[in-house]
């Protein structure tokens, strides 16, 4: 009748430390990325330049932190509340080493620069394929555990969890739909607008579904422990479940205001995002609620206070990014440091404090000793609350400031500041303060790491504790209403991993879905091309250097922009873009009509010592691309993939593609010896010839055509 | 902008598992009592907890 | 305000009741302590109970129970409803409870009233802790309802039921596993899914809807065309699932000739689906499948809402949940229990101290101390001698008597009384138009004739405008709003009544409260308290210290008058001695109070003791060899004798409950009161509020039904005001019936409301409430024929475009209910029906 079983916390305990290891390491390399944006020599050498760095503190904050303390999170709940050992402990190691090995590689391929150039799924296809795989490993798991349960109802938490398992599967497999060009290189299924559209549904899901379902599930069973009250209202937590759920897989293109998108899908977006206020509201007051009458332990206990500021956050952002999506503000907001305030104030607050309150209230209960020093832990909160203030208003002003810089005009009609490297200069003292703010919030991470120590030394793992439950009831009499009832129950769980493996089916069906799409997609823009060999490569160099972390190339039709990039982009330009590279952050200027601005000459000076051309320039430079030989071998291949996708080179061109490329590598660096008079003598084969051939062939297309309306879907 | 439908679909794949769990969850009657649940979950503290936390407890 | 409307049974009320902290609170439940509260573990407590149960759970190390809830505890008290523990042991009980009980493991599900906060969920849930021969305790909050399986071996049914008493959760025996009637009570599961699925629905709908909206149909026909048939899919399990409940009903009223409000609704539906499926596949536009998916959707939310203020209390108790349904049996020496149903004429029976007398008897052994107010309401008990005969349903207070049955349960007056008055009360009251049918009839002929005439215009000018401009018309006049205003504002009146104190058994009482005209008054236990007296003293009055002594020894005794002496004798510090009343004496040394010894009670004469040396008497006249002084009705005397020398005695009286008179006054206003008594006399106070003629004394139940009746007769609508079980005829009789009820225990057959007695002068406000709320009905129903006449407007002149639709009928109904419940709220307020105290 009474069963004894052990609770796994050896499992639980793996993944806290990955969380914390992860968490030092990720804000570690976020910070050398604040500073790098602000001390260029600090771009160390080709491995640690921003473009690759920040994709890195990205991967390191989001799945490696974030996606551990996920995991310790719910191996530590979902077992308690099922009053269940995990289904498996080979599959919870299995899925402990595999997301560690996900981990690692993702830490050596970035640097690297092996990267799908899509924001926050930059991993390429091996590693996807292994994230895929791990996944499945982590739901069989989660399930299994759920069908061999003691408890028969599934405390809202868990819905939150299976809510998050089935989602990010979904969304992970329709986002990273590629085409290999050998183990390290693919070219997304998807081109231009659709990529655009894709990856921006995935990125904000990817946001909802590994950043806030899963951190609420965790809130609704480690703030109602760690206050010893129930949640202030349960009904209203289930309600808060499913109207998120229903609601939050729509937002997506919210993302994309005033790009090339359709006018109505950008307002679905709108709408769906101010929509999402309620339940998330719903969410938060329902946190802070359950705190009533226990605010006197919140003055003495850390965790509550680290869980209030995270709740409060959660509330904040939610309430920020419905806002940020309507197009007053997104017009003023997009592009600038605004949007990295917000998410930070998300990240940093949200998700961070959350987790350390968590780490806190679980370690003292894994080790069944005393936290080492409460004040310690204090600290910790001031310091990284301190670190979350100087980091978010600097740059809430920084990018407010920068927005209306870039939109002042002079009475005569000209732009104030026509260089944009002026507008940057200006905020450069918020990039400091930030700095310090984010010095702030790892210096408090780093004060945890010891105490945590400390506590670990004191006490001992209780690798399994015991634990003891009824067998839940199979005859239930009708005191739990309803005829057979509990069969459903039994049945549910089956039920929902059935469905979600039908789900990943129907995912990789889909996979043969968007090659077709896009034959009957093709905008008319009759003067858009395919890009030339060399111009590919240098696309694929563009690509490689995450270039796009900080030029977007996407023109917004504001007075503003136009008059400072020219003609606003089309949705017909990027047809042939896999991947777009519309880019999300302007730190320096849109590059979407960058061909034949310069001559070839500036941008040979500039990218070897951006200074040079632009005094004060705070971007790094790639000597290495004088040095290193351009990969040209790999051209045919990667013409192959292309036509794979769709894009119209005429037939055997991949033969021919590799003469084509050193042909018009030639014609560069003959012009700029003409220009320079001698000066500058490049090598033909070197990568950064086939960059500029890129650069100078971005948004030139439709300059000669012109684009009458309608031609845009 | 047919991929449109491939988002679609697979966004309305998915919310109508979510549907069929709902569904599920209602006639299984996982929502009959929506106050126990809250509470339980308090409930597998063990006495002797009081030794992993050094927060005094005021109640 | 997520907590459930359901079971507001009165411990409920005692949940809701404002805690006043006095001087003291007790730590466990609450309770005002009287001074001498009793310390422990640096807290203060109200009885030793409660320290009890507070001792124990420190023990079990469960003292997070009070760190979930400020002052959860229950107190535990004897009522009625508490039944004694061997009973359990009985296979009878045992069957009852159990749901399986397999090689020594058993499972049982009690019935708890008591249960009300989260702590007592996270106790009740963690019993194994107290007890380790308890498996697993699970609690249904919403039912009341806690399962607990354990090793009957180790510990019998009968320990555990002494364990839940123990600490303050005494089950009952009714409302166990097998109790359907309070189970599936509230909002039936499949209505939540049907809202669900049209909630999902809509929102898809709208979402696909949204390009159409935005004007984007020139971008892309292919996409639209894709949107059309996707809102298409959604509409159908909206369509022939989330909508069934209308058609059934309406075709159900049709059948029976009757055009009910569904009626239109599921016109309007028909003609919605229709109109949307020939758009789309003729091409003529995007359809209304948006507006069908919204429209679903805010009337099922009506329909929720409707079966949420539905509170399922159980009003119709069984008599078995008053009745000891198991009884001692005497035979020779030894006793037996038996349940009451086998009890034969002859047998004699044991009633103990507390215990309702089941059947009629005559007094064999003992002194009969018999409360009868459970029938009555009158709560003085009356004194019974041997060979006297006992009515079934009084309680006997004191020791324990011995009867003999006159006649088996079921011819017992109890029985017959019963059967004469309770039963599904509802059913057979005096029909009243439901004013939301009157205006469906009238609204469906309306709609249908415009829509025929629109037809018949325009098929003169232009035949393909016939069908659209029908339809439209049947789409926009679907009186959405028109059904959603009743639930919401008679069904919200119910609520703040609720919580004003006055529980309805459902919203259609509000309607037919608020057509009442005549009131009429039971007084004992009605308009008079139960339990309330007026003290004073006659003969030498007492020193402080003699009345220390008297309220030391009052304490020991079970007499509920020495109860109520022990709870007015109160110590009152520094306060001069002459001003002092006869019930209150200064205290000298603080808050001493001293112990009496060598206490002995006789059942029926009185309680005796030592105290601070002295002899202490209280009771009879002859108990304190003092003179028997003359009563008048409603009177009681507690003589009191010290060191052996009588020094007078209390007068005790009923007291009128506080503001009778005022609510009687206020009455006055829209309804001419009646009082009807079964005393011949009536109480001054009491009189003061009536005009002579409007008093009836000396009423036997029959009478006050009878009374109810000819008043009707008369074309009044009569509100009747009763309590105890002598009023069950008049109650059902008249066209609303409310009882006033003190605890859970008060038996309330054939009621209409409860009324919780400590507001009774609320009452007039809350039929003013009543009256207000169908005032505003009225005015809703005026605003949503707007709404539809301006929609009308639209379709007879062929203009109807899917937007306007979807705009104009989620409008119409977010507007109405919007107003509906505001303006009951406010209406609530001025009638200062807000606060629950």
């Amino acid at each position: 009748m009474m069963e004894r079983f052990q609770y796994d916390n050896k499992i639980v305990n793996a993944f806290l430390m990955a969380t914390i290891v992860f968490g030092i390491v990720g804000m570690l390399v976020g910070l050398i990325a604040a500073l790098q944006m602000i001390i260029p020599w600090m771009n160390a050498a080709e491995w640690f330049t921003f473009g690759r760095i920040r994709p890195l503190h990205t991967n390191a904050v989001i799945f490696a932190f974030v996606g551990n303390g996920i995991f310790a999170g719910v191996y530590y709940s979902l077992q308690r509340l099922l009053k269940a050992r995990m289904f498996s402990d080979g599959l919870s190691w299995l899925h402990f080493w595999g997301w560690q090995l996900i981990i690692v590689a993702a830490a050596i391929t970035l640097p690297l620069g092996i990267t799908s150039g899509k924001e926050y799924a930059e991993l390429e296809w091996p590693i996807d394929i292994a994230i895929t795989l791990v996944w499945v490993v982590f739901g069989i798991n989660m399930f299994g555990t759920i069908l061999k349960r003691r408890e028969r109802h599934l405390y809202v938490a868990i819905w939150f969890y299976i809510a998050t398992w089935v989602t990010v599967a979904m969304l992970h497999i329709v986002n990273s739909m590629a085409m290999p060009v050998g183990l390290f290189k693919s070219y997304s299924m998807y081109a231009g607008v659709q990529d655009a559209l894709v990856q921006w549904w995935y990125g904000h899901n990817a946001v909802a579904f590994f950043l806030t379902t899963p951190y609420l599930g965790l809130m609704y069973y480690f703030l109602p422990k760690a206050a010893n009250r129930p949640v202030y209202s349960y009904k209203l937590s289930i309600i808060h479940f499913w109207a998120l759920i229903f609601i939050y897989i729509w937002a997506g293109p919210h993302h994309l205001l005033y790009s090339s998108l359709p006018e109505w899908t950008q307002s679905l977006g709108i709408v769906f995002s101010i929509m999402l206020i309620a339940p998330s509201w719903g969410g938060m007051l329902n946190g802070l609620l359950t705190l009533r009458g226990a605010w006197d332990r919140v003055r003495e206990d850390p965790v509550l206070k680290f869980m209030v500021v995270a709740v409060t956050a959660y509330g904040m952002v939610t309430l920020e990014g419905p806002l940020l999506s309507t197009k007053l503000l997104n017009s003023i907001s997009h592009f600038t440091d605004w949007t990295i305030a917000h998410v930070h104030v998300g990240g940093l607050g949200w998700n961070g404090f959350l987790t350390f309150g968590i780490i806190y209230w679980m370690l003292p209960r894994l080790f069944g000793t005393k936290l080492y020093s409460v004040k310690l832990a204090n600290a910790h909160f001031w310091i990284g609350t301190l670190g979350i203030v100087f980091y978010a208003i600097p740059l809430y002003f920084a990018g407010f400031t920068q927005s209306l810089m870039w939109k002042q005009f002079t009475p005569d009609g000209y732009l104030v500041y026509k260089n944009f490297l002026d507008t940057l200069l200006q905020i450069k003292y918020a990039y400091w303060l930030r700095a310090l703010g984010g010095t702030l919030y790892l210096g408090g991470a780093l004060i945890m790491v010891y105490n945590v120590w400390m506590t670990v030394r004191a006490g001992k793992l209780v690798s399994n504790e015991d634990a003891e439950a009824p067998a839940m009831e199979t005859e239930t009499g009708v005191a739990t209403g309803g005829s057979h009832w509990h069969r459903w129950i039994e049945r549910r769980p089956i039920q929902m991993l059935v469905a979600s493996f039908v789900l990943v089916v129907i995912g990789g069906a889909i996979e043969m879905v968007p090659t077709f799409l896009i034959e009957s997609n093709v905008p008319t823009i009759s003067s858009v091309k395919p890009y030339t060999p060399l111009e590919l490569q240098g696309r694929d160099i563009y690509i490689r250097e995450g270039c796009y972390v900080c030029h977007s190339q996407m023109i917004r039709p504001f007075r503003s922009e136009t008059v400072r990039y020219g003609e606003y982009s089309k949705a017909g330009e990027f047809i042939y873009d896999h991947p777009f590279q519309w880019g999300s952050k302007r730190t320096g200027p849109d590059l979407a009509r960058e061909g034949g601005k310069r001559s070839d000459a500036w941008h040979y000076y500039h990218m070897y010592d951006p200074t040079s051309t632009s005094d004060g320039s705070l971007m790094p430079p790639y000597t290495h691309m004088y040095d290193n030989d351009l990969d040209i071998a790999s051209t045919p291949a990667k013409i192959r993939a292309m036509m794979k996708l769709g894009v119209p080179y005429s037939e055997g061109f991949d033969e021919r593609s590799i003469e084509d490329a050193r042909a018009q590598a030639q014609g560069i660096v003959d012009r700029m010896r003409e220009a320079s008079n001698g000066e500058i003598n490049a090598n033909t084969d070197k990568e950064i010839i086939a960059l500029i051939a890129y650069l100078q062939r971005l948004g030139t297309d439709i300059s000669g055509g012109s684009v009458a309306e309608g031609e845009v879907e | 902008m047919g991929i449109i439908f491939l988002l679609i679909g697979a966004s309305t794949v998915v919310a109508v598992i979510f549907l069929t769990a709902f569904v599920w969850a209602m006639r299984s009657g996982q929502y009959d009592d929506d106050r126990s649940p809250a509470v339980r979950i308090l409930g597998d503290q063990r006495p002797d907890q009081s030794k992993t936390t050094n927060i005094p407890k005021t109640s | 305000m997520f907590v459930s409307q359901r079971s507001v049974a009165l411990p409920h009320i005692r949940g809701v009741e404002q805690r006043t902290a006095e001087k003291y609170t007790c730590y466990h439940c609450g309770d005002a302590c009287l001074e001498d509260a009793l310390r422990f573990d640096h807290k203060d407590f109200c009885c030793p109970g409660c320290k009890a149960v507070y001792g124990l759970l420190q023990e079990s190390g469960l003292c997070d129970y009070y760190a979930l809830t400020e002052r959860p505890g229950v107190k535990e008290e004897q009522d009625a409803t508490t039944v004694r523990a061997e009973l359990f042991d009985l296979p009878e009980v045992r069957d009852k409870l159990v749901e399986y009980s397999e090689d020594g493991i058993t499972r049982v599900t009690l019935h708890v009233p008591q249960m009300h906060c989260s702590s007592c969920i996270w106790l009740l849930e963690n019993l194994q802790r107290i007890e380790p021969a308890i498996v697993r305790s699970r609690v249904r909050f919403t039912s009341k309802d806690l399962s607990i399986t354990f090793r009957e071996e180790h510990f019998s049914l009968r320990q555990l039921v002494e364990l839940l008493r123990r600490i303050g959760y005494a089950p009952l025996l009714s409302g166990g596993a097998h109790s359907e009637g309070k189970r599936g009570a509230g909002v039936p599961r499949m209505l939540y899914i049907k809202l669900g699925v049209a909630g999902f629905a809509f929102g898809n709908i709208m979402l696909f809807s949204f390009p159409d909206y935005l004007g984007a149909d020139t971008s892309d026909p292919q996409l639209m065309k894709g949107f059309q048939f996707l809102n298409f899919m959604f509409s159908l399990p909206v369509i022939f699932f989330s909508s069934t409940g209308f058609f059934t009903s309406a075709w159900t009223g049709l059948r029976n000739r009757m055009v009910n409000i569904d009626v239109p609704i599921a016109l309007g539906i028909i003609a919605l689906f229709a109109r949307s499926v020939w758009d789309v596949t003729t091409g003529h536009g995007p359809g209304y499948f948006d507006s069908l998916g919204g429209l679903i959707f805010f009337l099922l939310l009506g329909r929720w809402y409707q079966a949420y203020t539905y509170q399922a209390m159980s009003f119709d108790r069984s008599l078995n949940d008053f009745l000891p349904l198991v009884v001692l049996r005497k035979r020779g020496s030894k006793e037996e229990p038996v349940s009451v149903g086998d009890l034969q004429q002859g047998d004699h029976i044991i009633v103990r101290d507390q215990e309702l007398v089941p059947v009629d008897g005559l007094l064999h052994m003992g002194t009969g101390n018999i409360d009868n107010s459970f029938i009555t309401g009158e709560p003085l008990p009356v004194r019974r001698n041997v060979g006297d005969t006992i009515r079934a349903g009084g309680r006997q207070r004191g020791a324990a008597i011995e009867l003999e049955v006159l006649r088996p349960f079921e011819q017992s007056h109890l029985k017959r009384l019963w059967e004469e008055h309770s039963g599904s009360s509802t059913a057979q009251r005096p029909a009243m138009p439901k004013m939301i049918d009157q205006v469906a009839q009238r609204f469906t002929v309306a709609v249908i004739l415009i829509s025929v005439a629109a037809g018949s215009y325009w098929a003169g000018r232009d035949m393909d405008m016939v069908w659209p401009v029908v339809t439209a018309v049947l789409i926009v006049a679907c009186p959405c709003a028109l059904a959603l205003s009743m639930p919401f504002a008679y069904g919200h009146t119910m609520r703040l009544l609720g919580k004003a104190g006055l529980f309805l058994r459902d919203s259609a009482v509000v309607e037919r409260m608020a057509h009442i005209d005549a009131v009429v008054f039971d007084k004992t236990g009605t308009l008079t308290a139960r339990e309330a007296y007026e003290l004073h003293f006659e003969g030498s009055p007492l020193r402080p210290d003699e009345m220390r002594r008297v309220h030391a020894l009052a304490r020991n005794s079970m007499h509920p008058l020495s109860a109520v002496l022990a709870g007015r004798l109160r110590p009152r510090k520094n306060a001069d001695p002459a001003s002092a009343p006869s019930t209150h004496w200064v205290d000298v040394q603080d808050l001493m109070i001293p112990t009496a010894i060598e206490v002995h009670e006789t059942p029926g004469r009185g309680i005796e003791g030592m105290v601070e040396g002295l002899g202490v008497r209280i009771g009879s006249a002859a108990f304190t060899d003092g003179t028997e002084a003359l009563r008048e009705a409603g009177e009681a005397h507690v003589h009191i004798a010290i060191g052996g020398m009588h020094r007078g005695y209390y007068v005790m009286r009923k007291r009128a409950r506080t503001g009778m008179a005022d609510m009687v006054e206020g009455m006055r206003r829209f309804a001419t009161p009646w009082l009807l008594t079964g005393d011949a006399t009536v109480d001054p106070e009491v009189q003061r509020a009536f005009h002579s003629e409007e008093v009836r004394t000396g009423c036997t139940p029959p009478d006050k039904a009878g009374h109810v009746r000819h008043l009707q007769e008369q074309g009044h609508r009569v509100l009747m005001v009763g309590d105890g079980l002598n009023d069950a005829g008049a109650l059902q009789q008249s066209d609303v019936g409310i009882s006033v009820s003190e605890t859970s225990a008060a038996l309330t057959p054939a009621s209409d409301a409860i009324l919780d007695a400590r507001h009774l002068q609320r009452l007039p406000s809350a039929v003013q409430l009543t009256r207000r709320a169908r005032r505003i009905v009225i005015a809703s129903l005026a605003i949503s024929l707007t709404y539809n006449i301006a929609g009308v407007s639209f379709a007879v002149a062929g203009e109807l475009t899917p937007l306007i639709a979807a705009i104009l009928m989620p409008l119409s109904s977010v507007t109405v209910v919007g107003f509906v419940t505001l303006a009951v709220t406010i209406a609530a307020g001025r009638l200062g029906l807000h606060n629950r105290t």
